[in-house]
C-alpha cells in the first residue's frame, strides 16, 4: 500500500468528512452563538470517529469485510433493511447538501445561477467518478480540499483569545444561560456530534479498506490515518469556529448565509484569502459529495451482495454503478425542488444520529469478536473508549428529534 | 429494543413542548433570522468598501441577503406584523449597501430578542 | 470453516457474503434450507439466495414492499457447493453452475455495449 496513497485518502477523507457543508454551517454557528465553548465538542468527537475509523479499518483488513456486510450479519434481516433505508437516504440528503454547497462558493465565484451550477456540479461528478481512476479522484479532492487550512491561517492572524480557546477543549455546559439558550446548545452539541461523526464516512473508509486489500502488516498505517487524518480536518473545523466566535459574534452575525463564512479568510486575509476559501469550500463539499454518492450505493450493493467497488471498471460492477449515478441524479433532484441547502444540512445531521447507534454497534461487536479478528480484537483501549462513545451516541441519537423540534433546528 | 418506548414518549412530547413555547419561539426565531441577514448584509458591504472581496462575490451575497429578507418579510406577515416595517427597511438598505443603516437595524432586531440577544 | 463441521448458530452462514470459485461476489445467503427429521441432527441441504428468502425472517408488510420492489425469486445453492465459511461463504464453482449471478451479468452484458465502461 503506497505511503502517498494511504496518506490521500486519509486526507481526503478528513477534510472532505470533517469540514463538510454541515461542518462549516455548524462550527461557524457554533463560534458565533457560543464562542469556544463547544469547542470540546469537535474534539471528543473527533476521538471517537477517530476510535471507529480505526476499528473499522481494523476489521476490514483483518474480515475483508466493509461496515455494511456486517451490519446485516449483526443486526438480523429486518432491522438491517430499515438501518440501510435509513443509510441510504441520508447519504443522499448529505450529497444533496454537498453539491448545493459547491453550486454556491461556485456562485460566489463566477455569478453563475445556482441551478445551471448544481447541474454541472452534478455532471462533472459523475463524469470524474466515471473516467477517472479512482486513485485520481482521491488525489485530486484530497490535496484541493487542503486549501481550506486558510481558514486555519486567518485563526492565527486574528489572535484569537488563546487561553479562552484552551479552556473550550474542556467538557462543559454553560449553566448560566437561560434555559432556551442552554436547549439549542444542547442541540449544538447533538448536531457537531452527528456532523463529525456521519454514518457514510465509516462505510467509504472501510469499503476504500476492502478495495485497496489491506492487510494486517498495514494496520499500523490504518492507525495513523485515522488519528492524523481526522485529528487534521478537526483542526480546521475548530478553526472555523473560532474565527466565527471573534470576527461574527460581535457584528451579531450567526451565518445563515453559506457564503458568509468565507468573510473568515477574507477580512483578515483579503480577497486572496476569499479566493482560497472559496475554492477551498468547492473541493471540500464536492469531495464530500462524492463520498456520500459513493457511500449510499456502497451501502446497497453490499447488502445484497453484488458486485461494488470503485477500483472495478464500470462494466464489472454494473449495479453498483447505476446505484451511484442514481443517487447523484436524487441528490440533484432533490435541489431542483427548490429546498435551500441549509435545509437539507439539517435534516441530514438529525436523521444521520438517529442511524448512529445501528451503524456502531454492529462494527464494535465484531471488533471485539476474536472469531473474525483473532488476535487482532479490540485492545482495552479501543474497546472502553468504543464503548463509552457508543454510549454518547446513542443518548444524542435519542435527543435528537426533541431538541430538533424544540429548538426549531438550532434557530431559538 | 428498551430504547423504543423512550424514543416514542420523546417524539410525542416534543411537538407538545415547543407549541408550548410557540408564541414566543416562533417570533424569537423570525427576528434572530432576520436580525443576523442584516448583520451578514452590512458585514460584506463593510468588506467590499475595504476592498476585502471581489465584487461578485458582493453582488451575490446582496442578492442572497435580499432574498431571504424577502422570504422572512413574507413569513413575519402572520406571525410578527411589528416586525414587517423593519425588513421592508432592511430590504432597502440592502438594496443601497447603507452599511449605517443595516447596523442600526441589526441593533434594533437584537434589542427585540431581549435576553435572548446573545448567549454568553 | 469447513462445510462437515457442526453449526452452532444459523448467524454463521445466514447473511454472509457468497463469493465463488473465481472470487467474484454472487449475492448474499438469505436464508438456509436444512435437511433432516425430528430427534436426529440437522444438516444443511442449501443455501437460499433471493428476495424471496426474506419470507419468515421480516414483518409480512415489509417482504410485501421487497416483493413489490425485487419480485420473490429464490436460487438454491445445494451445500455440495460451499468450499469454505470464514466471514464470507466461498463456493468450490462458478456462481453460474449454480444460478447465481444471473441479474448481474445480465448487466455486465449491457454495459460492455456502452462506451468507455
Amino acid at each position: 500500500m503506497g505511503g502517498l496513497i494511504e496518506i490521500t485518502l486519509g486526507i481526503m477523507t478528513a477534510v472532505g468528512g470533517f469540514v463538510d457543508v454541515s461542518e462549516l454551517v455548524f462550527a461557524a454557528q457554533a463560534g458565533s452563538r457560543f464562542v469556544f465553548s463547544l469547542i470540546w465538542v469537535f474534539a471528543i468527537s473527533t476521538v471517537a470517529i477517530a476510535v471507529f475509523g480505526e476499528m473499522s479499518g481494523r476489521v476490514a483488513a483483518i474480515t475483508k469485510q466493509p461496515v455494511f456486510n456486517l451490519m446485516r450479519q449483526r443486526l438480523d434481516l429486518g432491522p438491517g433493511i430499515v438501518a440501510l433505508i435509513a443509510s441510504v437516504v441520508t447519504s443522499i440528503i448529505t450529497c444533496s447538501a454537498e453539491i448545493g454547497g459547491t453550486a454556491m462558493a461556485l456562485k460566489y465565484l463566477t455569478g453563475l445561477p445556482y441551478s445551471l451550477l448544481a447541474g454541472l456540479t452534478t455532471l462533472a461528478l459523475v463524469g470524474i467518478i466515471w473516467a477517472l481512476p479512482f486513485k485520481w479522484i482521491e488525489r485530486l479532492f484530497g490535496l484541493l480540499g487542503l486549501l481550506m487550512i486558510v481558514f486555519a491561517i486567518a485563526t492565527v492572524k486574528i489572535h484569537p483569545d488563546w487561553g479562552g480557546v484552551a479552556r473550550g477543549f474542556i467538557p462543559q455546559a454553560p449553566v448560566s444561560l437561560p434555559l432556551k439558550d442552554l436547549v439549542t446548545y444542547g442541540y449544538f452539541v447533538v448536531a457537531i456530534m452527528s456532523a463529525v461523526l456521519f454514518p457514510y464516512e465509516t462505510y467509504f473508509y472501510s469499503s476504500g479498506g476492502v478495495e485497496e486489500q489491506w492487510k494486517p502488516k498495514d494496520l499500523m498505517v490504518n492507525r495513523m490515518v485515522a488519528i492524523v487524518g481526522f485529528g487534521l480536518g478537526s483542526l480546521l473545523a475548530i478553526a472555523v469556529l473560532i474565527n466565527a466566535a471573534v470576527l461574527f459574534r460581535p457584528e451579531h452575525v450567526d451565518p445563515a448565509i453559506i457564503g458568509t463564512s468565507a468573510l473568515e479568510a477574507a477580512i483578515p486575509i483579503g480577497k486572496t484569502g476569499l479566493l482560497l476559501a472559496l475554492l477551498g469550500m468547492v473541493f471540500a463539499f464536492s469531495g464530500a459529495a462524492v463520498e456520500t454518492g459513493l457511500s449510499s450505493a456502497y451501502s446497497l450493493a453490499q447488502f445484497l451482495g453484488w458486485e461494488w467497488g470503485r477500483y472495478k471498471k464500470p462494466h464489472e460492477a454494473p449495479r453498483f454503478t447505476i446505484a451511484w449515478i442514481a443517487a447523484f441524479a436524487l441528490a440533484f433532484a432533490i435541489l431542483l425542488t427548490g429546498i435551500k441547502p441549509l435545509d437539507l444540512v439539517e435534516w441530514a445531521v438529525v436523521l444521520s444520529i438517529v442511524v448512529l447507534p445501528a451503524t456502531y454497534l454492529p462494527l464494535i461487536l465484531i471488533a471485539n469478536d476474536r472469531k473474525y479478528m483473532n488476535q487482532h480484537v479490540n485492545g482495552p483501549v479501543s474497546n472502553t473508549l468504543g464503548w463509552v462513545f457508543y454510549v454518547m451516541i446513542c443518548l444524542a441519537a435519542a435527543a435528537a428529534l426533541p431538541l430538533y423540534f424544540v429548538t426549531q433546528g438550532g434557530k431559538l | 429494543m428498551k430504547l423504543k418506548p423512550l424514543l416514542v414518549l420523546a417524539l410525542l412530547a416534543a411537538p407538545m413542548m415547543a407549541h408550548a413555547e410557540d408564541i414566543d419561539s416562533g417570533k424569537l426565531v423570525q427576528i434572530r433570522g432576520a436580525r443576523t441577514v442584516v448583520a451578514e448584509a452590512a458585514l460584506v458591504a463593510d468588506a467590499r468598501v475595504h476592498g476585502l472581496v471581489s465584487q461578485t462575490y458582493a453582488n451575490e451575497m446582496q442578492q442572497d441577503a435580499l432574498d431571504e429578507l424577502k422570504s422572512l418579510a413574507k413569513q413575519a406577515q402572520k406571525k410578527t406584523p411589528d416586525l414587517s416595517p423593519i425588513t421592508q427597511r432592511a430590504i432597502e438598505a440592502t438594496k443601497t449597501s447603507d452599511i449605517a443603516a443595516l447596523r442600526a437595524i441589526a441593533a434594533q432586531l437584537l434589542a427585540m430578542e431581549g435576553p435572548h440577544g446573545r448567549a454568553d | 470453516m469447513k462445510p462437515d463441521a457442526s453449526l452452532k448458530l444459523l448467524a454463521e452462514v445466514r447473511d454472509l457474503q457468497i463469493v465463488d470459485r473465481d472470487g467474484r461476489n454472487c449475492g448474499v445467503c438469505d436464508d438456509i434450507e436444512l435437511d433432516g427429521k425430528p430427534g436426529g441432527p440437522l444438516r444443511i441441504k442449501s443455501l437460499l439466495v433471493g428476495p424471496g428468502a426474506y419470507e419468515g425472517r421480516i414483518p409480512k408488510w415489509l417482504f410485501w414492499l421487497v416483493k413489490r420492489i425485487s419480485g420473490s425469486r429464490v436460487t438454491k445453492v445445494p451445500w455440495s457447493a460451499v468450499d469454505k465459511i470464514s466471514a464470507r461463504i466461498f463456493l468450490n464453482v462458478p456462481g453460474e453452475k449454480v444460478g447465481l449471478r444471473v441479474v448481474e451479468n445480465r448487466w455486465v452484458r449491457r454495459f460492455e455495449k456502452v462506451p468507455t465502461s
